[in-house]
């Protein structure tokens, strides 16, 4: 990992009709606010690129790709969006809707062929490939599961970061559902044992409380780090406000 | 001011139209090499493979336009990414000749140069040192970062045109600066309030 480049914090927003949502353990979604709005104070506080997930686009039919296009027309950092996304047409779209990569799930576990179609079509940067995953407490093992976290899978989490490389994918998500939206901290030892498994940068996500969680993630070699809650909640009664931490100090932090 | 942006075919231009409508600028996008009369600023950007943009451009007309009459009347041109390694001779990527207002060739970036597990493409924020000379550099400071998304680079870091570089494991040329030709490898039309004053400085050439 090359510390000295300036470290990847995104913030993951759920976007459900025209409203960005947050839940906890893919659950219960309160309302946060306004989208366009928060993309604006996202590109204020300087947030250095946003990952945007489409959380009822099945139930849509698909991506509201001019809503899509409205958004990316605030952010002037790099966006990622995921959500339906089912074959390569729709993600050359949402690509030409001003957004970088395209977040794959839910498709990967019907029809792997898809991701290689996507990445020769957008190149591999652009392709993401996520991987939602719940820890099993008593078995102590980890299911993976698809369909925002409904559909269980019988793939192991580290099996599946191989074949999402193996298909193309040029970057990885992995989402602990186990951990969304508790704040204390990040599944160091997922992050390990996938970050051991594949060459492609590994973005996690779910349960970042604090800047040191960042940097747990990254000392454990995670290339990105992702979070939710610490974004968009302020103190224990989770009320909203829009925060991203001053990049110097997380540049120090992340250094030492 | 008329700022006139190419449309080669390809590439995220909807960005760079928003980021002028930010500054308070209309832009105009150009289908047809003949839109571009009357241009006070031209961009050209650029997302996938040489030999497919450079096709583009020629079939377009835009390339024969370029050449002669963008030079001839020193009408100031930003190339961003893909757009920037157009105006170079070639690249490693195709077999096309590029614009060749730039002397030098692309080249892919190479683990064995670095001796470091570099991922390829060079993709994400990374920062650019601006010769202090640079007129799209002016008043940038040393921790400025940009949004690169590439694979091929410009390894020679020629004084005549290079006027800022970026490390990622080599340094490499990561603007140019040759008369009314302007280039940046990265994309400031993602790079937040960075690339809202690099195209602010552009305007001003």
């Amino acid at each position: 990992m090359l510390t000295k480049l300036p470290p990847r914090i995104i913030p993951t927003l759920l976007l459900k009709n025209k409203s960005f949502v947050k839940g906890s353990k893919f659950k219960n979604h309160q309302y946060i606010g306004d989208p366009l709005n928060i993309i604006k104070l996202f590109n204020d506080l300087q947030a250095s690129e946003i990952l945007i997930m489409g959380i009822n686009a099945r139930e849509n039919n698909g991506p509201d790709y001019d809503y899509l296009d409205k958004i990316s027309s605030q952010a002037f950092m790099p966006l990622s969006y995921g959500g339906n996304i089912n074959n390569s047409e729709q993600a050359s779209e949402i690509i030409s809707r001003g957004f970088e990569k395209v977040v794959l799930n839910t498709i990967s576990f019907l029809d792997p062929e898809i991701i290689s179609s996507i990445s020769e079509d957008l190149g591999a940067s652009s392709t993401v490939g996520c991987i939602d995953v719940k820890k099993n407490f008593i078995f102590d093992g980890y299911k993976v599961f698809s369909n925002c976290g409904k559909k269980k899978e019988k793939i192991s989490p580290q099996d599946l970061a191989v074949m999402y490389q193996e298909y193309g994918a040029g970057e990885l998500i992995i989402n602990s559902i186990h951990l969304d939206g508790n704040g204390m901290g990040y599944d160091i030892s997922l992050i390990k044992s996938i970050a051991q498994s594949i060459d492609i940068p590994l973005i996690i996500s779910g349960g970042a409380g604090g800047l040191h969680d960042f940097k747990a993630a990254i000392d454990a070699g995670a290339s990105a780090v992702s979070a939710g809650d610490f974004f968009v909640y302020e103190g224990q009664h989770k009320a909203v406000l829009v925060s991203y931490p001053d990049y110097d100090h997380t540049f120090k932090l992340l250094n030492e | 001011m008329k700022v006139n942006i190419i449309n080669s075919g390809y590439g995220n231009i909807g960005s760079v139209i928003n980021m002028f409508k930010k500054i308070g600028i209309e832009s105009t996008v150009c289908n047809d090499y003949k839109d571009l009369k009357n241009s006070s600023h031209i961009i050209l950007p650029g997302v996938g493979s040489f030999d497919s943009g450079i096709y583009r451009l020629k079939e377009s007309g835009f390339y024969d336009v370029i050449k002669n009459d963008v030079k001839k009347y020193q009408i100031p041109l930003l190339g961003i990414c893909l757009g920037m390694q157009f105006l170079f001779q070639g690249s490693e990527e195709g077999k096309s000749n590029g614009l060749g207002l730039i002397p030098d060739k692309l080249e892919k970036f190479n683990n064995d140069d670095t001796k470091l597990n570099l991922k390829i493409p060079h993709m994400g924020w990374n920062y650019v040192s601006f010769d202090p000379s640079s007129r799209l550099g002016e008043g940038f400071e040393d921790n400025s970062r940009f949004y690169f998304v590439h694979s091929f680079c410009c390894k020679k870091l020629n004084r005549n045109y290079c006027h800022g570089s970026t490390e990622y494991g080599i340094t490499f040329t990561s603007v140019v600066e040759n008369e009314n030709f302007f280039g940046v490898q990265f994309h400031p039309e993602k790079s937040l309030s960075f690339g809202i004053k690099l195209f602010k400085n552009f305007l001003k050439c």
